[in-house]
């Protein structure tokens, strides 16, 4: 109890007088800035899943070729989850002498569970919001459906052994469009399926069980269905509908991710700075208190408690703030947004203010630990130093709570592992470069003049002080300038990936006679359509001249490749966004074939230049000779092919052709007239998702933004406790200085020389190691190419002067404006 | 009260061992108020440190109120001291983040807590500060600052009080005030006062002086005087 009063009273006067300042600041950024990014991240990954559930139509999905257990849909329903049958197959549709392969979609009363189901009575119409299945009798049929069947709303159409009337035209579905689902789209009555009678044994089927409701009642049945599951059934998530939205979104969830850990991480290093300051300052408090009486762990314990309760301080300033910054940035991205942002979690808040704590802990206690170790007699002799505590025990905390951090944000051991080892070589690396940079600096010094001398030779004396300067600086700016380029990196890299007149529709199905006309509308229309590329279907079924099966071990069969048809196309033009990796493309007719793969699939299937694969298209089989390897960027929105033939390779084989191209909201009408032109051609509309994904990256870029504001913070926050770090000190010995004669302007000169190169040699430390840095990054994390950055080699050691040398001069005003006696009495 | 015998403190420097108190032995009646004197670096504040328990000697033993400290392990020392000792410093020593009631009331409360307010208080009025109280340290002059400190050390009635240098920050006519509100204090709490000083009067006043020279003692004024007397005595007889 007297250890809590007695904590409580020291840590109110010490926050009163400023002393506890920059340790609560640090942490109140740290905490702030990483509340607001995990909030802004949770809310907007939970909203956009959401969003994206409307794209699958249900939050989950269970799908099989058999009909899915009843015990499923009981669990189901226990556990208060919405569930919608659905039955999906392919069947023949005839209307008059037209006869159209379809994709049946037989729904029940409660489709959709999520998303839009608009029906109208026109095509490429507004259409109206739809709940619930066709009525009984009645059919909705897609666009492309009609016009092939040549009917209209209104007319019949029979289905297996029954009639219906088509009661209205599908404008938008959920859970539409698959990129390899090429039949239009019919959607009928659940309860009609029987009377028609297609459902055979042996037909193919695909029975699905949709699922909506709370986050937790989902959650608790997604990990109880795992093992329920045969081997043929599947579960799709919300994301699984839209994966470019997956990767652009995980993508930009791993920066902020990272960026709030590295404003942690710096508000870290400012928070071990000033802990040990202000240990140092409490050295006598700690001397005396044992002289009282009290013992050692009595002592520590006041002390820690006193941190502790900073520590709640700086965490709950720090979280409300993060909070009204994150609500903010929510207002502010209202139209960006989901309509609906989930509402913040609690346990968001707790998690932050936790890592802040243990970040605290591990990053301060070194420091306080020393307190414990202060001998009484320093009451009586004050040049007793208490038992400097070991470095590698410093590190091994800090070390210890970093790793929990990271590993509780990244999940990942691996990546965990090489930061801190790749940060502890970093951190070395700076320390020596810092120290050999001190030397030259020594060095120069010497033929200047006697103020540049005093002010280097200072750095030089107290060389631990210095080289923890001159790292803590570096490793800021390193931070800062790494987050700073990643951002324009991703940002760029999106908009290249996305341009505004990306492709946002397919068209497929296209007969060979059919290209030039097809070209020709284009034209007309002013339609930016990509290359048209023949396309024919067909299966792996030999490598190397052997079964797959005697190749891959059974494990490792999973590739796409081996489960079902590619599209396969020949080209000798090399593809747009496609990368050569090995080997030559050289593809134009030659007397044997020879194919292009993806890298990929040539590492799933473990193939290499040189290597041989043989295709089953109908009843012909290739064999072709892998002469290259390529790169593919699956989210550019183009016609992409895991394998390419050879120009002429495929001619003798039926094909089709597959085009991509861009068409403005405006333009949607000409769809129709697409479609009356070209009445066998598909078109496959991605305009949805893409916008989605566009919404995403928009909202993504603003966070980035927002979270660089906070690391820059944090970065002060480190600034003020370095420079503070070495006040005391810095004071005595200008005291010194002025009473033996020296003027303010001296001084004045040798602090700011000081600060002149330790702003210079951090900034070129971070030059160094942010480069090095993001070389890592890109590599590994983004998977992006890594680039050289020539700005960061000239910016870097001006943004260290730029921020040091201000920092410095406002940090130790009381420098020059204190007069020596009021120092040297304090002393 | 106290018993000081063979006291030895000998530290390890680059050119060996270097011996700061040699073979020290005195004892220090209950009540008595005794000086400790000599030039700088002659021990003396070694002297008081061991004989307070704030360090460990390297041979001898230092028995106060009945208990050896030098048996004792750093904590157990600590709580002794609680119980038992009070200190009086150059630098006055106080917690500048507390106020002088706080400061004050903190030895007390370390003892026992109860009333600890109540009685700082009195104490403060006592040493002429009733009404500075809410006042932090550096609002105080140094002679106000000392009298907080003094307060401070009567606060837990410790049986024996060491004060090192208690006047050696402060001008001349405020020392003298501290002094007599030391010994005013001293006679009336009944507690034996070990105090280190260079300052003549303050020695004066004390019962006894103990002066050391490069780690001996090399006078102890009542041995002088017990020797006088025996001389005066055999001399007269």
């Amino acid at each position: 109890m007297l250890s809590f009063s007695l904590a409580w009273k020291l840590f109110w006067r010490d926050w009163k007088s400023g002393e506890l300042r920059i340790l609560i600041f640090a942490l109140w950024v740290a905490i702030g800035g990483l509340t607001a990014v995990t909030l802004l991240v949770d809310r907007i990954d939970r909203g956009m899943t959401k969003e994206a559930s409307q794209v699958l139509g249900a939050d989950l999905v269970i799908s099989g070729p058999r009909p899915i257990k009843e015990s499923i849909k009981a669990k189901a329903e226990s556990l208060g989850l919405q569930t919608s049958d659905l039955l999906w197959f392919s069947s023949v549709v005839v209307s008059g002498d037209k006869f159209q392969l379809s994709s049946v979609r037989a729904v029940d009363n409660a489709f959709p569970l999520a998303g839009d189901l608009k029906i109208s009575d026109r095509p490429f119409t507004e259409g109206e919001e739809t709940k619930g299945a066709p009525k009984p009798g009645t059919v909705w049929l897609s666009p492309r459906l009609l016009n092939l069947l040549s009917v209209e709303v209104g007319g019949q159409i029979q289905l297996g052994v029954s009639q219906f009337t088509v009661a209205g035209v599908i404008i938008t579905e959920p859970g539409g469009s698959s990129f390899f689902n090429f039949s239009p789209t019919i959607m009928m009555n659940r309860n009609d399926v029987a009377a028609t009678k297609v459902v055979q044994p042996g037909s193919r089927l695909n029975y699905r069980l949709a699922l909506s409701g709370d986050e937790s009642d989902l959650k608790a049945f997604d990990s109880w269905v795992g093992d329920e599951l045969n081997t043929s059934q599947r579960k799709l998530g919300a994301m699984s509908g839209a994966p470019q939205l997956g990767s652009a979104l995980g993508r930009a969830k791993n920066y902020l991710n990272l960026s709030g850990v590295l404003g942690l991480l710096l508000g870290g290093i400012a928070i071990a700075i000033a802990a040990n300051r202000y240990a140092n300052r409490h050295f006598d408090h700690s001397a005396l208190l044992r002289c009282m009486g009290l013992k050692k762990n009595q002592v520590l314990t006041v002390f820690c408690l006193v941190l502790l309760m900073s520590g709640f301080t700086g965490a709950l300033i720090g979280s409300v703030t993060g909070y009204f910054i994150n609500e903010g940035l929510i207002v502010s991205l209202a139209d960006l947004l989901p309509e609906q942002v989930p509402p913040p979690r609690t346990t968001t808040f707790l998690i932050s203010i936790v890592t802040g704590l243990t970040v605290l802990i591990g990053f301060a206690l070194p420091a306080l630990i020393r307190i414990r170790s202060v001998q009484p007699m320093r009451i009586l002799r004050r040049d007793l130093e208490p038992l400097k505590v070991s470095n590698w025990v410093s590190i091994g905390f800090a070390i210890v709570a970093l790793a929990l951090v990271l590993y509780w944000y990244a999940q990942n051991l691996k990546l965990v592992v090489s930061v801190i080892v790749g940060g502890g070589v970093l951190v070395m690396l700076c320390l020596a470069a810092a120290n050999g940079l001190l030397k030259v600096a020594r060095r120069w010094s010497k033929s200047r003049s006697i103020a540049v001398k005093f002010g280097i030779e200072h750095l030089d004396r107290h060389k631990s002080a210095s080289l923890i300067q001159i790292s803590a600086f570096g490793l800021t700016l390193t931070l800062i300038l790494t987050i700073l380029l990643l951002r324009n990196e991703l940002i760029e890299d999106w908009k290249a990936q996305l341009p505004q007149d990306a492709p946002n529709h397919f068209l497929v199905n296209i007969q060979a006679e059919e290209v030039k006309p097809l070209q020709t509308f284009f034209e007309e229309q002013q339609i930016k359509a990509s290359d048209v590329y023949p396309m024919v279907r067909g299966r792996v079924t030999q490598i190397n001249e052997k079964d797959p099966k005697e190749m891959i071990p059974e494990g490792e069969r999973g590739h796409n490749s081996l489960r079902r048809e590619l599209n396969l196309t020949w080209s000798s033009e090399f593809p747009e966004a496609n990368q050569l990796i090995e080997g030559e493309w050289d593809m134009g007719p030659q007397a044997k074939p020879v194919i292009s793969v993806e890298d990929r699939m040539a590492s799933a299937l473990g193939l290499s230049l040189g290597d041989s694969l043989t295709f089953t298209v109908g009843s012909d089989a290739i064999t072709a000779e892998i002469t290259s390897i390529r790169e593919i960027e699956w989210d550019s929105f183009q016609p992409n092919f895991y394998v390419i033939f050879n120009e002429g390779a495929l001619d003798s084989l039926p094909s089709t052709y597959i085009t991509s191209f861009y068409m403005a909201p405006e333009q949607k009408l000409l769809l129709n007239d697409l479609v009356e032109q070209f009445p066998t051609q598909s078109v496959i509309e991605l305009d949805v998702i893409l916008n989605e994904v566009r919404k995403v990256l928009d909202k993504a870029s603003l966070a980035v933004e927002v979270v660089l504001v906070f690391v820059i913070l944090a970065g002060l926050a480190v600034l003020f406790a370095t420079t503070r770090a070495t006040l005391d000190e810095k004071l005595y010995e200008s005291a010194i200085l002025k009473t033996l004669g020296a003027g303010r302007s001296f001084v004045r000169k040798t602090t700011l020389v000081e600060y002149w190169v330790l702003g210079i040699l951090s900034g070129g430390l971070a030059a160094v190691a942010t480069e090095g840095l993001a070389f890592v990054l890109y590599h590994f994390i983004f998977k992006m190419p890594p680039e050289f950055h020539w700005w960061i080699w000239v910016g870097a050691p001006l943004a260290g002067l730029l921020m040091v040398v201000p920092a410095g001069s406002v940090g130790n005003r009381k420098v020059l404006s204190l007069p020596p006696i009021a120092v040297l009495n304090e002393s | 009260m106290l018993s000081v015998t063979q006291l030895t403190k000998q530290v390890a420097t680059h050119s060996g061992e270097l011996t700061i108190l040699n073979d020290i032995e005195f004892q220090v009646d209950s009540g008595e108020s005794v000086a400790i004197v000599g030039a700088s670096g002659s021990g003396k504040s070694t002297l008081l440190s061991l004989m307070a328990g704030l360090d460990a000697p390297t041979s001898g033993s230092v028995i106060l109120s009945g208990q050896d400290i030098t048996q004792l392990d750093e904590d157990a020392r600590a709580q002794f001291r609680a119980q038992n000792v009070g200190f009086v410093f150059q630098s006055f020593h106080l917690l500048t983040t507390l106020t002088a009631l706080e400061n004050v009331a903190l030895p007390l409360e370390i003892k026992n807590g109860k009333g600890a307010y109540d009685e700082a208080k009195k104490l403060l009025e006592r040493v002429g500060l009733g009404d500075r109280v809410d006042h932090y340290p550096n609002q105080m002059s140094g002679g106000e600052q000392q009298r907080v400190a003094i307060a401070r050390a009567f606060a837990a009635e410790p049986s024996i009080l060491f004060a090192d240098e208690p006047t050696g920050n402060l001008d001349t006519k405020t020392g003298q005030n501290i002094i007599e509100l030391l010994f005013e204090l001293n006679q009336s709490k009944g507690t034996t006062l070990v105090l280190v000083t260079h300052d003549l009067k303050l020695a004066d006043r004390c019962d006894r002086q103990l002066e050391l020279s490069a780690g001996q003692l090399i006078r102890d004024s009542l041995r002088d005087s017990e020797n006088d007397k025996k001389a005066s005595e055999a001399t007269d007889a």
